[in-house]
């Protein structure tokens, strides 16, 4: 027994080394004074950061990355919140259909999606903006919000929902006073993946990208410069740093709900990032 | 609650629900009058709680009536009915105070917070 956990352990750290490695050289070379990706390093520098901050046109990249990601997140948990509320509550024609046409954005390629939305776009003669990146991430990001609040939903006593109406409370402040409350942790978490996932999206928004450029988009411009790579390792660990602070709101709001819940129902325990 | 003590306050005519093939109630009729103390007794699946479902108007009669203080509740929504049920399962919600769940059905526009403390 004491040579197999040894070696499993070795397997494990091993296999979170090769995880997550790579991340720890973006610090290691955001602050490395030399604009050649390599070892040995040359001594400190902030200059990276500084070159961040005088790049005009990646602020105006982030601008409308984090302009589209906002509002793709509330777009798809709007319409992840109505799918999943239909779905745990009531029967329909269809139904699992219906749920299944919801999904299917989640399994199609990225590519075959970003593709068809372009060709139809062009057909319709709309321009290509902002806009048209957020009607492709909205796509993409509705099936994992309404999988996030479906879990939310199912573990909702459906007797809360009947006692405020037995109660003499009508079905719309129903709505407001129990069920909202009582799935507001889901929406949160819904919010927060939708985000994240709109925010880093490089295919779709590749393709439906105008002038305005995503983020993302912008980095894989800045690629072919090499001298401008080291400020995009600067910009990564900006962006490793935020995806972390992301994380542990999502995890304090899903600690607080199994609390609440507790007791009443149960919620799955484990994390849903 | 104007009429002589032995009209029926309740009264349930007839009244049948069936669910895919099971038939949880078949032609079932009782009065219950105003102030009396009445218990439904039996196993388990047998359909009490779908009678008791039916007189809160979360379920509703496939055949029969169901009046309340003789008015026919069925166009009644539960949250319109003059009725009040203890869940199997309590439905107490998770997310107020133990006052707020006490106050829950006060708390509405015909309301004041003062009054609504004062009775709670």
């Amino acid at each position: 027994m004491g040579g197999s956990s040894k070696s499993l352990f070795i397997y494990a750290v091993v296999y979170l080394a090769f995880l997550y490695a790579p991340i720890a050289l973006l610090p290691i070379f955001a602050f490395n004074d030399s604009a050649v990706i390599a070892f040995p390093l040359s001594g400190g520098t902030l200059r990276w950061f500084s070159m961040l901050w005088e790049a005009k046109a990646l602020q105006t990249a982030l601008y409308n990355s984090v302009l589209i990601a906002i509002t793709t997140a509330l777009l798809s948990t709007g319409l992840g919140l109505f799918a999943a509320r239909a779905a745990a509550r009531y029967e329909f024609p269809a139904k699992r259909g219906i749920l299944g046409f919801i999904m299917l954005p989640m399994i199609l390629p990225e590519i075959i999606i970003g593709v068809a939305l372009l060709v139809v776009l062009m057909q319709l003669g709309q321009p290509l903006s902002i806009w048209t990146v957020v009607l492709g991430h909205v796509l993409v990001c509705t099936p994992f919000s309404f999988a996030i609040l479906s879990t939310a939903f199912n573990s909702m006593d459906n007797s809360l929902e009947e006692a405020s109406l037995d109660l003499g409370e009508s079905g719309t402040a129903t709505f407001f006073r129990v069920i909202l409350p009582l799935v507001a942790p889901g929406i949160v978490a819904s919010l927060l993946v939708t985000f994240t996932l709109s925010l880093d999206e490089f295919i779709i928004a590749f393709f439906l990208t105008g002038s305005d450029v995503t983020l993302p988009v912008y980095i894989w411009s800045q690629l072919r410069f090499p001298a401008r790579l080291p400020s995009v390792m600067a910009l990564g660990l900006l962006m490793v740093l935020m995806s972390l602070m992301l994380l542990l709101i999502a995890e304090f709001f899903r600690r607080r709900s199994s609390r609440l819940v507790s007791g009443v129902s149960s919620i799955p325990e484990e994390p849903l990032l | 609650m104007s009429q002589p003590i032995d009209q029926p306050f309740i009264k349930i005519q007839d009244v049948s629900r069936q669910f895919g093939t099971v038939a949880a109630l078949k032609d079932v009729s009782l009065n219950i009058r105003a102030g009396e103390f009445f218990s439904l007794l039996g196993p388990s699946g047998c359909g009490k709680t779908t009678l008791l479902r039916m007189i809160a108007g979360f379920e509703h009669p496939d055949s029969g009536s169901i009046c309340i203080d003789s008015i026919d509740m069925a166009g009644v929504p539960a949250n319109r009915r003059p009725t009040n049920m203890v869940f199997q399962s309590y439905a107490i919600f998770p997310h107020l105070s133990v006052a707020e769940n006490v106050g829950y059905g006060l708390k509405r526009s015909d309301h004041s917070k003062q009054e609504i403390s004062a009775r709670v």
